[in-house]
């Protein structure tokens, strides 16, 4: 006899309403409180058959209790409860290729800058020998993006190091290179670079506005936060260097406006403070990611997180307040999350790494994503022989979420799969497991994320299709 | 159901509140029997060969795009895709888009 149970969900009351959010489908209903009441009933009683749930359905008519269960069925609010609890391992019929989206060029390990937190600082096993991409593997690379590219419309080439400008003469022959051949394919191409900012100067400005290149600063917030960390090799500070060429990057990036990313080492409390501040310059948009590092004088502690959780909440509700005034707060981690809460997309992984992204070294090789590049155990083939098939594959049948038990039972599966690779890889010792040292954090901005994404697509669920096609989705 | 007593927000919950729920799975699950507004001029019935349910049981054999689901309805069979052409479909992923992509089946 086929038996039925209410699907995993998290309940979620904001505003004086109800919501449910299904887990393996990754759906948001709004409920009434007679469906609210009835599923909360039913929850706990796990398999029932379907006689057993239809009966403690409560409405006036048979009929009507028939049409209940059809919807939630229809709804998968229940369902059938042999369809396995949580992640089912998907069969793979048939072998589908995934095409190449973005490509993350490392266009030098060099960086004019020596900041104490950097990830390269602390991996790079070949100190003092930095390698420089040359215009060769460059447009290469760019033959192998269109080349594994199938039919896709649109390609991202992302300029990356090291610091990307030291090695800036490569860029205008790369992206003129990389127009013609995306034209002659009929596709489009996208670039974007991720610089320190302190080698901008007026023609590189005008060539990014010319060539629409979209531009991240990396940089930490105000001097003193800033300089901190952020110096150049002989210690002096580099806030001040940076700034007079930030401004004239904002007062110039009017047809593609920048973004900053800050990289988080202390003291959370002064988050709004910073992000208010690079909003006044001029940025559109601001996230924030917490450093990461094996070394425990730079991790966050676990107060620090939770202070971290506190702000990152009240900024959300700024954002949900500007929002329903039509207003737009650049604040990227809670926008993040409500795109990937409306698209509702279900993952099988955390990250586009190894699947449509890879980062390739300065000498062609191909890397998992651009904080793994140069590490032989991430290396995925090079752009001269190709993919290592063997290795790839390997590593997509890894990686998906299925095998990380840790996930299995968690409601936040489907919103984190696990969370970045390079993160477990520094935190956990290997880049398969789980992300532990932050579920608890994780779940707890998840909810913070659907509280903030129910009180919006009830208030004005149009200002998410168009947070969402500001990110590159299409409506519908 | 009438929608009051749930509200579909984010895409998903949408694409969910659409679809009919005439898939494999479900037509195990809700009555035992193949249903679906054209029942009557499915043309006919073979054996699923498949190891999945209905196993061994006769499934219908011609049906209309994407089984006459939510919005992309469309008044025309296709070829039988458990036997002769399991992958038709896939030069069709939106049938609403790229329903010319189909063109006819020839079986040589």
């Amino acid at each position: 006899m086929n038996k039925f149970r209410v699907a995993e969900n998290k309940m979620i009351r904001t505003d004086g309403k109800d919501y449910i959010f299904l887990v393996a489908d990754k759906a948001i209903f709004e409920m009434d409180t007679p469906t609210k009441t009835i599923l909360d009933d039913l929850y706990p009683k796990g398999a029932l058959t379907r006689q057993e749930v239809v009966a403690g359905l409560a409405c006036e008519s048979k009929e009507k209790q028939e049409d209940l269960f059809q919807g939630l069925l229809k709804r998968r609010v229940i369902v059938p409860a042999n369809n396995g609890t949580s992640v089912s391992k998907k069969a793979k019929p048939y072998s589908i290729s995934i095409p190449l989206k973005t490509l993350i060029l490392h266009l030098t390990d060099g960086c004019n800058l020596n900041c104490r937190y950097c990830y390269h600082a602390e991996w790079d096993p070949k100190q003092g020998r930095k390698k420089v991409m040359g215009l060769d593997v460059a447009r290469r690379a760019v033959d192998f993006l269109l080349d594994y590219a199938g039919e896709l419309e649109e390609v991202v080439l992302v300029f990356f190091g090291g610091e990307p400008l030291l090695n800036f003469r490569v860029i205008p022959a790369v992206v003129d290179y990389a127009c013609q051949k995306a034209s002659e394919k009929g596709k489009k191409i996208n670039f974007a670079i991720t610089t320190n900012g302190t080698l901008l100067t007026d023609e590189i400005i005008d060539f990014f506005q010319d060539k629409n290149i979209g531009v991240t600063v990396s940089l930490d917030g105000f001097d003193d936060v800033h300089n901190r960390y952020r110096q150049f090799p002989d210690g002096s500070p580099s806030y001040g260097m940076m700034l007079p060429k930030i401004k004239r990057l904002l007062n110039r990036s009017d047809k593609r406006p920048a973004v900053a990313r800050v990289t988080l080492v202390e003291d959370p409390s002064k988050v709004p403070d910073i992000l208010d501040h690079l909003l006044g310059l001029g940025f559109v948009e601001v996230g924030f990611a917490p450093v990461t590092t094996g070394h425990p004088d730079y991790q966050l502690s676990n107060h620090d997180m939770d202070l971290l959780l506190g702000e990152f909440q009240n900024l959300s509700q700024k954002f949900l307040n500007a929002a329903k005034e039509r207003r737009f707060y650049g604040f990227s981690n809670i926008i993040d999350m409500l795109v990937s809460l409306h698209q509702g997309e279900v993952m099988n992984y955390p990250c586009g790494a190894g699947l449509g992204l890879f980062s390739i070294g300065p000498d062609g090789q191909l890397y998992l994503c651009q904080r793994f590049t140069g590490q032989d155990e991430f290396c995925m083939g090079d752009i001269f022989n190709g993919f290592d098939q063997e290795k790839l594959e390997t590593f997509r049948d890894q990686a998906e979420i299925s095998n990380k038990a840790d996930c299995r039972q968690c409601w936040a599966r489907t919103i984190c799969t696990g969370g970045c690779y390079h993160e477990a890889c520094v935190r956990e010792g290997n880049h398969l497991k789980p992300n532990l040292h932050y579920c608890e954090w994780i779940k707890q901005w998840s909810e913070i994320g659907l509280k903030t994404y129910c009180q919006l697509a009830t208030a004005d669920s149009e200002y998410l299709e168009m947070l969402c096609m500001s990110r590159g989705y299409r409506s519908v | 159901m009438k929608k009051k007593g749930l509200k579909a927000l984010n895409k998903r919950a949408k694409k969910l509140e659409e679809r009919e729920v005439f898939g494999m799975e479900e037509v195990d699950v809700l009555t035992g029997q193949p249903i679906g507004c054209t029942t009557v001029f499915d043309t006919g019935w073979e054996t699923n060969p498949r190891p999945t349910t209905p196993m061994g049981n006769c499934v219908s054999s011609a049906r209309d795009f994407t089984s006459c689901s939510g919005p992309c309805w469309w008044p025309a069979q296709t070829p039988d895709n458990i036997t002769n052409w399991p992958e038709f479909q896939n030069q069709c992923l939106a049938v609403e888009r790229d329903w010319r992509n189909l063109n006819f089946v020839i079986k040589r």
